[in-house]
């Protein structure tokens, strides 16, 4: 994320404002309490002392604009807008920080400051000349120019109730334009529409921004033919600040993204209880479109870095991807963070993850079944898979949204940095499309070998061979497969008692070789999670043989399981060998036609004399 | 914990200040005036003589039964109308300045003012009321046949004076009428109590809890002398009229700094949608 202070050199700039922040109470009748208690006791302390339902309604906000470079302040709904633009003109006071306005400060928005129907038109006109700061010697030729720019010249004495609304609705307008400030607020305003005012009051506006101090706000950023500073905001804080295109578009494509309805948990950032939560995902995904924008290579560690310079509690997570990814990828990328943020983080979310996988990672843990029921699990990923499609990976989907905001309520996490595997996958993704070597990746590991859960499968024998195998049932060539496999398993089974890990589904009929066979269905334990299951066979085997499959196998070396990989696939664009040499786990991988079973037989022989042989020298020292 | 530093325009240039205060005051004043006189044909009238004439039957009933002591009716008559006139400036000058903010809320909430205007234009429309009043006097002086004596010039240029103690008080009451309308809806109900508190329709009794009641009351001090150089003449002797009015001052002050703090905050509860 870019962070560019918004400042230009010149202490001296007509307008500054330096941590200002600004608490406001989401509940009427609340706020009204708190002000009456205020307003009696004179505490001012509100953003050190927030009461219940008092969230900041700005954080921190630092920026500085100079004349004729205006400031274009960006945000949905409810994300301070309003608030800043009461602070800058004075009309609300900041509860912290610091605000300097050297010269005047001007609103330009549409209203109808204190119009009342039964006022005469001059009687408006003086009033307005009054709340935009005309000096006394210049109201009347201040009057006159508006009048004449609404065309309505000579209607002083008339009452504005016999005026056609149409002539006296620009009048406010017209007259901030028109007044001479040093410095100018544009609150949500909109271009004019193409009629001779219209014209008039582009061209006054397109002056003002080239000449004077301007900061525009609104939903939508808009281009300026000057060079300008953009700031998005979001629930009170400054998210992102750019200039030029760069600012633009990321300020654009963040707005257009929650209008859509995309992460319509955005829209509306103050109707939420607790923004926190939602500001996580804000800057997961500013961070993605500045990446995208910018065309950068993905830098995890600048955004580490910007996690670790907020110093807020971490969660990790939440991890819905595949075992294998999280073991090889998540896990030792996730070490390696440590080395930027300080571990362990407050809690860690994964859908297949063991807790003791995290206990060096973050103080709690918390399966994805803990944090929502399985129901609304499927709905919000379905939701999820229908709106990213083949994107899904790489955002904060709803459902990550539903976990980060469980997780931080049952952990009591107030204001939490959020590291998503989106930013790990994203890498990832580069290095598929050939953009980043994958000694990047391999860089940002730190592998270690993984506690083996201490229960065993019951009914499995002491000493065994870990078989996994890939559904072979529509595959083509059937009978060739089915024929290796079970000489594969015939072969291992006259040395080792053979365990062939099936989860739910189809095995060919396969044949004891002597010392025993047994079938694992993980898919049936009643007690013990799936994925538990299949780590308790893999981790206590004492080598494990995959034939076509890649998933449980990627597990062996992290247990210190001797792996033989036969028709998997070519690992040697892999991580998995790099990992295994690192956690010194001999990983073999080969294919069909150049590893007959008998050669699985001796590789197997060889691993148990080597094993042995250790064992006996472990004993001897 | 004072609130964040803030520097800006206010602090530029203080005499354009002081006439974007008044002129705006003034402006709002006129907005006001057109909105209540709207559709009448006798404007101010209407809006004045509603709390008078809700006091002047007892003025006259009063007068005729002879219920006070010492003073012939139409003595006492002149007497009661002089100090319903005074307490009216009174209450005008405390109930405005809420009942005006509040009706500029919209402004207040669109445009970054200074927030002392609605006091202007309060004490504004106060003193416009009060000029009607003194104009009732002397129709009352004429009807009564009575002449006024030197030292009225004096009562007629203390009614200003009369307005700012009551703004004194009322300046208070503008923050937190903003927070609970309560204030708006209770104030009303209060008049009559505060009124009755002090002699404005009677005379001090010599004892009794009465006594007491008037002699607590602000109000008997801020009232009973100009309306005795109104009627009667200079009233030298009694000093508590200037000490009222200096305490009056102290407190005016002192519920400007609160109202400039509180003003800001209390603007807050207002509702936006």
């Amino acid at each position: 994320m870019s962070s560019t202070p918004l400042t230009h050199g010149s202490s001296a700039a007509p307008l500054r404002l330096e941590a200002v922040s600004k608490v406001f109470c989401r509940q009427q009748n609340l706020a009204c309490q708190y002000a009456f208690s205020d307003i009696l006791t004179g505490n001012w302390d509100r953003v050190g002392n927030p009461r219940r339902l008092e969230i900041p309604a700005l954080s921190d906000v630092s920026f500085e604009v100079s004349p004729g470079r205006p400031l274009m302040v960006v945000g949905v709904p409810g994300a301070g807008k309003s608030v800043l633009a009461a602070i800058i003109t004075g009309q609300q006071v900041a509860d912290r920080g610091v605000v300097e306005r050297r010269g005047s400060v001007g609103s330009v928005s549409p209203g109808k400051f204190g119009q009342s129907p039964f006022m005469r038109v001059g009687e408006y006109a003086r009033l307005l000349a009054v709340l935009q700061g005309v000096q006394a010697a210049q109201v009347p030729a201040f009057c006159k120019q508006v009048l004449e720019w609404t065309g309505l010249e000579g209607a002083e004495g008339e009452l504005l109730v016999d005026v056609p609304q149409s002539m006296t609705a620009p009048f406010a307008l017209v007259s901030a334009a028109l007044a001479d400030r040093d410095i100018y607020l544009f609150d949500d305003y909109k271009a004019a529409d193409d009629t001779d005012l219209g014209r008039r009051l582009a061209s006054r506006i397109s002056q003002i921004a080239e000449s004077k101090t301007c900061i525009f706000l609104g939903r939508l950023p808009q281009p300026f033919e000057v060079g300008a500073d953009y700031l998005l905001l979001h629930a009170g804080r400054v998210l992102f600040r750019g200039a030029e295109t760069e600012g633009f578009k990321v300020c654009e494509r963040f707005v257009r993204l929650a209008q859509e309805g995309r992460t319509r948990r955005l829209w509306n950032a103050s109707t939420s209880q607790s923004p926190e939560p939602q500001l996580h995902v804000a800057r997961l995904l500013v961070d993605e479109i500045h990446v995208r924008v910018t065309r950068a290579e993905p830098s995890p560690d600048a955004a580490l870095a910007a996690i670790a310079a907020r110093g807020d509690s971490l969660i990790i997570g939440p991890c819905l991807n595949d075992m294998s990814w999280e073991v090889l990828y998540w896990l030792p990328f996730l070490r390696w963070v440590g080395q930027h943020v300080a571990l362990p983080g407050k809690l860690a979310i994964s859908l297949r993850g063991l807790e003791s996988w995290y206990r060096d990672i973050a103080v709690r843990f918390a399966a994805v079944s803990e944090l929502t029921d399985w129901r609304a699990y499927r709905h919000l990923r379905d939701d999820g898979g229908r709106r990213f499609n083949k994107d899904k990976q790489f955002r904060v989907t709803p459902l990550d949204v539903r976990l980060l905001e469980v997780g931080a309520s049952m952990a009591g996490i107030e204001n939490p940095a959020v590291v998503h595997p989106s930013q790990l996958l994203h890498m990832l993704d580069l290095v598929e499309k050939g953009k980043v070597d994958r000694t990047e990746v391999s860089a940002r590991a730190i592998y270690r070998r993984l506690p083996a859960p201490s229960a065993t499968r019951p009914g499995l024998p002491l000493e065994y061979v870990a078989v996994s195998i890939r559904e072979t049932k529509r595959q083509g060539h059937v009978r060739e497969y089915s024929s290796h496999l079970v000489t594969l398993v015939r072969e291992l089974s006259r040395r080792l008692p053979v365990v062939v890990i099936i989860d739910g589904h189809y095995c060919p009929l396969l044949e004891d070789g002597g010392r025993g066979l047994h079938f694992a269905d993980v898919s049936d334990t009643k007690d013990v999670p799936r994925a538990e299951a299949r780590v308790r066979i893999i981790a206590h085997a004492r080598a494990m043989v995959s034939f076509r499959e890649r998933d449980h196998v990627s597990l062996a070396p992290f247990f210190g399981v001797p792996a033989l990989c036969i028709d998997c696939g070519d690992f040697s664009s892999s991580t998995l060998p790099l990992a295994a040499s690192e956690l010194r786990t001999p990983f073999l991988f080969t294919n069909l036609h150049e590893a007959s079973s008998t050669d699985a037989g001796k590789w197997l022989d060889g691993q148990l004399q080597q094993a042995s042989t250790a064992g006996a020298a472990s004993r001897t020292t | 914990m004072t609130p964040a530093g803030v520097t800006g325009p206010q602090k530029v240039d203080r005499w354009a200040r002081l006439y974007l205060m008044f002129e705006l005051g003034r402006l709002l004043f006129l907005r006001d005036y057109r909105i209540r006189a709207r559709q009448t044909y006798l404007g101010s009238v209407w809006l004045v003589s509603q709390p008078l004439l809700s006091f002047l039957p007892v003025v006259l009933v009063v007068s005729q039964l002879g219920l006070v002591a010492g003073k012939d009716p139409k003595t006492y008559a002149l007497h009661g109308i002089a100090g319903l006139l005074l307490w009216q400036m009174f209450w005008d000058g405390f109930y405005n300045p809420q009942w005006l903010a509040r009706r500029v809320r919209g402004l207040l909430s669109e445009a970054a003012i200074p927030l002392e205007s609605v006091l202007v234009a309060s004490s504004g429309y106060a003193l416009f009321n009060a000029c009607v009043y003194l104009a009732l006097l002397v129709v009352a002086y004429a009807s009564l046949g009575m002449m006024p004596p030197v030292s009225a010039l004096a009562g007629m240029l203390a009614t200003p004076l009369m307005i700012l103690a009551g703004l004194a008080f009322g300046v208070f009451l503008v923050p937190v009428s903003f927070v609970y309308l309560d204030v708006r809806f209770g104030l009303p109900l209060l008049a009559p109590a505060l009124m009755w508190s002090a002699p404005i329709l009677y005379d001090t009794p010599a004892s009794g809890p009465l006594h007491w009641v008037n002699l607590l009351s602000p109000l008997t001090y801020l009232v009973n002398t100009p309306r005795h150089w109104l009627t009667v003449g200079w009233q030298v002797n009694d000093g508590s009229y200037f000490v009222a009015m200096a305490l009056a001052g102290l407190l005016l002050t002192a519920g400007l700094r609160f109202f400039r703090r509180a003003m800001p905050r209390a603007l807050e509860c207002l509702p936006h949608r």
